[in-house]
């Protein structure tokens, strides 16, 4: 296995809510979707479909690789884009990917213990961030600064690259 | 700022640390600051007080950078350590 997709296997956070709520999708892919019970929805506004995330077929590795819907495949963050590049080791990558998750874990439990062990509620997390009146009014500030932390790293790691210098043109 | 200057972080504060960088809030005003490279060496220095010497000495130590130069620019940090209430500075 190749360090690119060994860090993907080993990470996972794009599929797990760490990153997104929902991916895009299309038309053609519903009957799949279906079949994978992944719960999908049409937003109007935008004219696009999406399915939810976190994916309930992540178990430590995708459990159905082989069937996964195409923006599976095609999601590129921008720390895989800097492991491909060889501009960041595995093992660099790997660490980072696991900090970032040992601090999401805190978050989680913290912040939103309904949420399954492994999955994440970014867009909840986003807006405990915001609903703030002002952090320094924080009921807990160490749960504060490590929520910025946590933003700070998955805007920086774990966002796909700005389109200019990015190949993938998937809109998650 | 003199190189006898004593520098003390204040306890005003809350940090998490990753990726190589010290997110850092003051409690009060909520204020975070992101530290990064030299900057959270010299706030990872000040875990236990220093003199502005002995902060140029250690990252002058560690990094390839003039005494003078580092120590121009410790001084432009922790004066805006100082002001943000991150740090006090005894003469």
């Amino acid at each position: 296995m190749d360090d690119a997709s060994t860090l993907c296997t080993r990470c996972g956070m794009c599929c797990t809510g760490h990153v997104f709520h929902r991916a895009r999708t299309t038309e053609s892919e519903i009957p799949l979707l279906d079949e994978l019970k992944l719960a999908h929805h049409y937003d109007a506004e935008l004219g696009k479909s999406w399915f939810n995330l976190p994916c309930h077929h992540w178990d430590q590795q995708c459990t159905t690789y082989a069937h996964k819907p195409v923006t599976c495949g095609k999601y590129e963050c921008q720390l895989l884009t800097r492991v491909k590049a060889g501009a960041v080791g595995l093992d660099e990558a790997l660490k980072l990917t696991s900090d970032i998750k040992r601090l999401g874990s805190h978050l989680r439990q913290e912040l939103m213990p309904d949420i399954a062990e492994r999955h994440f509620d970014r867009q909840r997390l986003v807006a405990w961030i915001k609903d703030k009146p002002s952090a320094g009014q924080a009921s807990d500030p160490k749960l504060f600064v490590d929520a910025v932390a946590y933003e700070r790293a998955v805007s920086k790691h774990l966002m796909k690259a700005p389109a200019a210098h990015s190949k993938n043109t998937q809109n998650n | 700022m003199s190189p006898n200057t004593a520098v003390q972080r204040t306890n005003n504060h809350v940090e998490t640390v990753l990726d190589g960088e010290i997110a850092l809030m003051h409690i009060d005003s909520g204020n975070i600051y992101a530290l990064r490279d030299v900057s959270a060496k010299v706030w990872e220095l000040l875990e236990s007080p220093k003199t502005l010497a002995e902060l140029t000495a250690r990252i002058v130590n560690d990094y390839e950078v003039d005494s003078q130069r580092c120590q121009e620019d410790l001084v432009l940090l922790l004066n805006d350590l100082a002001k943000n209430d991150l740090v006090t500075l005894q003469p």
